[in-house]
């Protein structure tokens, strides 16, 4: 659709009147509005074309030769590393791992060689590493593995090691602990190793549910916690079941199909119950069993003779209760 | 980011002083006034530009002060427009529906105001406004007549011109200060717009503003207004008569009139007299307070009675029963309401300021800059119905296939 082409043109409006005066009809204040407004516009004109020879110098040398950018900057020396972390590990740590030569130049620095480095130990979980122009500092910010238990690991041709284990399974040597904390860890059993590209070990599968035993008994039964000295894995494949060996209970069973709050708790009462009945020490208690607990004590000191009928010592069974 | 803030300068180059005001304009939607600035008046008669650099001088102090008040510089200028030189006149044009049922489409619009407007003009003017009245389809008035079915379809314009040289010497003097004009709008319109309801205009109302040189007034009809004019008589012409007839100085005459001066005759008594200066001074002298009276209500019936005269029979009291609403510096003077009542045939009132004005801006002579940003923001009367995208897609396909 189009207008009819015998519509006469409209009539001349005042806005055809060209808005333009001579500048020698414009006041003093407006020839210094109009300086004003031409350095404005040519500041702007300025900026515009800065900006724009800027890209297109850029985008001209990503094109030819890269290098050109970074080499600027090659000659900034490396003052020194800044270290942040949330766990243990400290600036003496950082520089002896790093070992960064001095007077090394802030731009030549691989940061991703270095992050690697960083992260192959394992005890680091994740690194931050950045380049601060403003000191010539690098700036490189770690978040560390918390270990859950402890385990000692033969390498080939080494002698044997212990290695700490973390809540995701990661096995890692450990630095800056304080061996009274490394000594509250209880020891793993029962776990195959196996050997990754990196000259290391895979993370123990098993793990996340075992640290969840760990860090729940330790939240609700902090006495019992305190003396749990091995944890073994070794049936957990095979019947789901983690065993606990402790200085007061060489075995307790639990089941990892079901919430460990539950059986800590029942084991909780189990343990307060028979101190209070004045019972032999434990000797296993079964938590894997549902709502059977079964419980088996040690065999108390042997009372006098009696006379009673001779029995066979093999076939004399232990003391037995469930709960 | 483009700003959404834009600081609006109204200006109004009037006969007895320059007015400035800057207002702030949020996305075309929120006025906020933040800048006043006035300046006396030089090298302008009857709304006139004669002394380009004396008119110049005044109104760039003007919009200093303006400026300083607001704390920015302002972006674009309204500009107010009055003078003798404006005229204005009816022109209406017919246009048969195209389409095959009737049905009104906004082309058929589109060409039925262009018709209207298409009125070739003398030459040396420039039209001002073209103030669009209902339109009428098949006889009946319509505000919209878009998809609406008929066959005749009307479009009717008050369009209002002037000279192309003085328009041009008023913008001048804005662009002098490195500013653009961006609406220039009748002065009548502004002040229009600013003491009368949306409801008043569309019953019927006249409204007057008297200013110092001249006197614009605007007869709304429909909400619109349906004729404008400017009468080269204003509040001078008061004290002329009086320095003319009791002898006296213009700035004495001034005084008189300010004080004494009255639109009606209120004084009966032929021997009442009041004094010159009244400060004993020499030369200080009596005149029959009647006198006085006498002149200035002369001179507001001879007004009114022009004004009248001028709108012939497009004024008609039972088509105006709001009656006659005065506003401008000089409807101050008392009793003018009442002999616009009595010429008009119709009730006089003083125009009611806006309730959201400050107490400074409330005086009728704020009225038409502060109806000039009022009128800027809201009222487009005189453009075009929205018309149809024709930049879209499909559009341009179009045109590029039409073109091959």
């Amino acid at each position: 659709m189009s207008l009819p082409a015998n519509i006469p043109p409209p009539s001349r409006s005042w806005r055809n009147i060209r808005q333009e005066v001579n500048p020698s009809a414009m006041s003093k204040e407006g020839h210094r509005r109009r300086r004003f407004a031409n350095l404005k516009f040519a500041a702007i004109c300025a900026l515009a074309l800065g900006g724009t020879v800027a890209a297109i110098e850029l985008y001209l040398t990503l094109e030819s030769n890269p290098s050109r950018i970074t080499d600027s900057g090659r000659s900034i020396p490396l003052k020194r590393t800044v270290f942040s972390t949330d766990g243990v590990l400290d600036q003496t740590w950082l520089d002896r791992t790093l070992a960064l030569p001095k007077n090394a130049s802030l731009m030549k620095l691989d940061l991703d060689a270095l992050e690697q480095r960083l992260l192959a130990l394992g005890q680091i979980r994740t690194v931050v590493l950045r380049r601060r122009f403003a000191d010539n500092t690098l700036a490189v910010a770690v978040q560390e593995r918390e270990p859950v238990a402890r385990m000692m690991v033969q390498s080939r041709g080494e002698p044997p090691g212990v290695r700490l284990v973390a809540a995701d399974g990661v096995i890692f040597e450990g630095a800056g602990y304080e061996p009274a904390v490394l000594n509250r860890l209880p020891w793993l059993d029962g776990v195959r190793l196996r050997r990754s590209a990196n000259h290391g070990f895979e993370p123990i599968a098993e793990m996340r549910r075992t640290a969840e035993l760990l860090r729940t008994a330790a939240a609700l039964v902090p006495e019992l916690f305190a003396g749990w000295q091995v944890v073994s894995l070794a049936r957990f494949a095979s019947d789901h079941e983690i065993t606990v060996r402790s200085s007061t209970i060489p075995e307790t069973v639990f089941d990892v199909r079901r919430e460990f709050p539950q059986q800590l708790a029942r084991l909780d009462y189990i343990v307060d119950f028979l101190k209070t009945k004045g019972a032999p020490p434990m000797q296993r208690i079964d938590l894997a069993l549902g709502d059977q607990v079964p419980v088996e004590l040690q065999e108390t000191a042997p009372l006098k003779p009696a006379r009673v009928a001779p029995v066979k010592k093999a076939s004399q069974p232990k003391q037995r209760r469930d709960f | 980011m483009i700003s959404k803030t834009r600081l609006i300068g109204a200006v109004e180059i009037g006969t007895s002083k320059v007015t400035v005001l800057v207002g702030e304009l949020t996305r075309g939607r929120t006025l906020n006034i933040v800048g006043f600035g006035s300046c006396p008046s030089r090298g302008v008669i009857k709304g006139g530009v004669v002394d380009y650099k004396e008119a110049s001088a005044c109104t760039h102090a003007a919009l200093r002060a303006a400026e300083e008040g607001a704390g920015a510089p302002v972006d674009a200028v309204y500009l107010a427009q009055t003078g003798a030189h404006l005229e204005g006149f009816y022109s209406e044009a017919a246009f048969n529906v195209n389409a095959a049922d009737n049905c009104v489409s906004a082309l058929d619009i589109d060409t039925a105001c262009r018709l209207a407007m298409a009125k070739e003009l003398p030459a040396g003017r420039a039209v001002v406004h073209h103030i669009r009245r209902p339109f009428r389809l098949d006889g009946r008035q319509v505000p919209d007549p878009e998809h609406l079915v008929g066959q005749r379809l009307e479009a009717s314009y008050w369009t209002v011109h002037g000279s192309e040289a003085k328009i041009g010497d008023h913008i001048h003097v804005i662009t002098g200060f490195n500013l653009r004009v961006d609406e220039l709008i009748l002065s009548s319109l502004a002040s229009g717009t600013m003491v009368t309801s949306p409801e008043e205009r569309q019953h019927g109302v006249l409204v007057l503003d008297i200013g110092c040189g001249t006197t614009d007034y605007a007869l709304y009809h429909d909400g619109v207004a349906y004729q404008t004019g400017v009468v080269p008589v204003g509040g001078d012409h008061f004290t002329n008569d009086l320095s003319l007839g009791l002898r006296v100085t213009r700035p004495q005459a001034e005084k008189l009139k300010i004080r004494y001066g009255s639109a009606v005759l209120h004084s009966h008594d032929r021997h009442e007299k009041v004094w010159l200066n009244g400060d004993y001074s020499i030369g200080d002298r009596q005149f029959p307070r009647q006198s006085i009276e006498q002149v200035t209500a002369a001179r507001a019936r001879e007004l009114f009675e022009v004004v009248r005269a001028r709108l012939g029979e497009a004024f008609a009291p039972e088509e105006t029963p709001v009656g006659v609403v005065l506003t401008g510096g000089s409807s101050r003077m008392p009793g003018m309401d009442e002999a616009a009542g009595k010429v008009f045939g119709v009730t006089g009132r003083l125009g009611e300021p806006a309730p959201w004005l400050t107490d400074e801006l409330r005086d009728p002579g704020f009225s038409t800059p502060v109806g000039l940003l009022y009128f800027g923001l809201n009222s487009q009367a005189e453009r075009l119905p929205a018309a149809r995208r024709t930049n879209g897609l499909l559009h341009n396909l179009k045109r590029i296939l039409v073109a091959s």
